[in-house]
């Protein structure tokens, strides 16, 4: 059986699927058979964070009609084997999700995969809802500010009240929060929320916070999960953010103001 | 046979009651009384057309003059209403009636009574946070809440709302107008707190923080810092 993870937010542009793509990754060089699912209908871009757009042929709507079957649909990843990617349609429009559709889905690749990640749509409508419905657990993504915090909280609220696990009275899903596009200078400025505001607003256990960072930007233009870039800061907290989901106990790193250098502070940066 | 078991049997009566309205006399003043009747009936027209009615005349310490009397009747009348008795202090008004051929209420029969509202036992108790969008509603019960109420969502209940967190949504006790209840929380944040129909915004929360406790004093709500 598969554990079955929503990257999810409510507001949209936060980073669901620079996440969705570095967890994934992250969760595959770890060994874990992984799957990800870009839910997104209409406005796929997993596929070009996981640089695989050009290798596109069926997509999850065709396998939910019964266009293709899954194996035709998934991609293989050509970086990690544990790897496949299940690209969201960019034609269709996100009613062709349904329910029974997409619990057929699941459960095929529940057979076959240790892990499914959902990299949700933004919002709070169907395409959403569908993303998060079957969930195990909810990585819940939130940039440090009060309307994607608010957001944050309706999404959990309908997690704990929408889900399959909610309304068949299963144990709920397990929520993790997420912060990401973290800066440090502007929270110290008050012009972001803290970390520990955030926790007390949402009351749900810190997962990891993911700095603001230009490597996030590199990466998905190069078509690299973030997480590959071993020296940035973001692909470092997003690896210690995939050991904390397998259960390692890792202290969060930079959350405080990087001190500029003797280099840096000499010749200017 | 069956024809004449029913002659005998006559009416059946049914005791009633019927909602009416109490139309208040100010004035013997058949413009001024006029005046007043169109200014409330013209709140909400469709709730007066046709409606029965009763005038209560206690204002007056006299009788009022069989005349008089009946202009009144033919304004209410001509504003669609239909009067059909009176009410006042019974040994003077009640020979009035008579003569304007309306059936007598007595007054304290006629006075609006104070809907007898049902005691409060149950108490509903949720564990999880109360997350934004989310509403939730005790009914005939109090509303206790181990956990937190997030801003933009609602809890509600009949009687008292306790909750034992961040209190940050709105809180709305007392819901089908019980004044004796409070709201009583160990983080005071709220956006909206109402008792009975009787609310403040944050705007115009006094200055404080922490724990709070929110009632009714004489139909303005207060709010306590306990901290
Ligand atoms: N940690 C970060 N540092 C800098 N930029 C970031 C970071 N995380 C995400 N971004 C940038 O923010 C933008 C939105 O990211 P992403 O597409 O992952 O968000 P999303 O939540 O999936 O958006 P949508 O709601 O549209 O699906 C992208 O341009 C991405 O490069
Ligand atoms: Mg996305």
């Amino acid at each position: 059986m598969a554990t079955i993870i929503v990257v999810t937010s409510g507001k949209g542009g936060v980073g669901k699927t620079t996440t969705s793509a570095a967890v994934s990754m992250g969760l595959a060089m770890a060994g874990h058979k992984t799957v990800v699912i870009d839910f997104d209908i209409g406005l796929r871009n997993l596929d070009i964070i996981m640089n695989c757009e050009r290798r596109v042929v069926f997509d999850f709507v065709n396998v939910i009609q019964g266009d293709a079957v899954l194996n035709q649909a998934l991609i293989k990843d050509k970086r990690c084997e544990n790897l496949y990617i299940l690209p969201a349609s960019q034609t269709r429009d996100k009613d062709a999700l349904t329910k029974e559709g997409v619990k057929n889905i699941l459960d095929q690749l529940s057979a076959d995969f240790e892990y499914i990640i959902c990299d949700s749509p933004a919002g709070i409508e169907h395409g959403a809802q569908m993303a998060l419905y079957f969930a195990d657990s909810a990585i819940v993504v939130t940039n440090p500010e009060v309307s994607s915090v608010r957001d944050s909280d309706r999404i959990l609220g309908i997690l704990q009240s929408k889900s399959y696990r909610a309304e068949n009275n299963q144990a709920p899903v397990k929520e993790h929060l997420l912060i990401t596009r973290f800066d440090p200078v502007r929270v110290d400025r008050g012009e972001m929320l803290s970390i520990a505001d955030i926790e007390d607003i949402l009351a749900v256990p810190l997962l990891g916070v993911i700095p603001e960072s230009q490597a996030v930007l590199n990466a998905s233009n190069s078509g690299n999960p973030v997480i590959l870039d071993e020296k940035s800061d973001a692909g470092q907290a997003y690896k210690d953010t995939v050991g904390r989901l397998l259960g390692e106990e890792l202290p969060h790193r930079f959350l405080e103001v990087q001190k500029k250098g003797l280099l840096k502070r000499v010749f200017g940066g | 046979m069956n024809q004449a078991i029913r002659q005998e049997q006559g009416l059946k009566l049914r005791g009633r009651l019927v909602a009416s309205h109490q139309l208040p006399v100010t004035t013997t003043d058949p413009d001024t009384f006029g005046h007043q009747l169109s200014l409330t009936i013209n709140k909400a027209p469709a709730l007066f057309k046709q409606a029965p009615c009763v005038l209560d005349v206690s204002a007056f310490n006299e009788a009022i003059e069989i005349d008089t009397l009946s202009r009144l009747l033919d304004i209410c009348r001509k504003h669609q209403l239909i009067p059909f008795a009176l009410t006042g202090e019974k040994k003077i008004h009640l020979d009035c009636a008579a003569a304007v051929n309306l059936a007598w209420l007595d007054l304290k029969a006629g006075q609006p009574k104070k809907e007898k509202l049902a005691p409060i036992e149950d108490t509903m108790v949720i564990t999880t946070p109360v997350r934004s969008g989310q509403q939730i509603y005790a009914k005939n019960a109090n509303l206790l809440i181990m956990n937190q109420v997030s801003a933009g969502a609602e809890v509600v209940a009949d009687g008292n709302i306790h909750v034992f967190g961040a209190l940050r949504g709105r809180a709305i006790a007392g819901a089908c107008g019980q004044p004796n209840v409070e709201v009583v929380c160990q983080q005071m944040l709220a956006e909206l707190i109402a008792i009975a129909g009787t609310y403040v915004v944050q705007e115009d929360f006094p200055a404080g923080s922490g724990p709070a406790r929110c009632r009714l004093d004489q139909d303005s709500l207060v709010i306590d810092y306990l901290a």
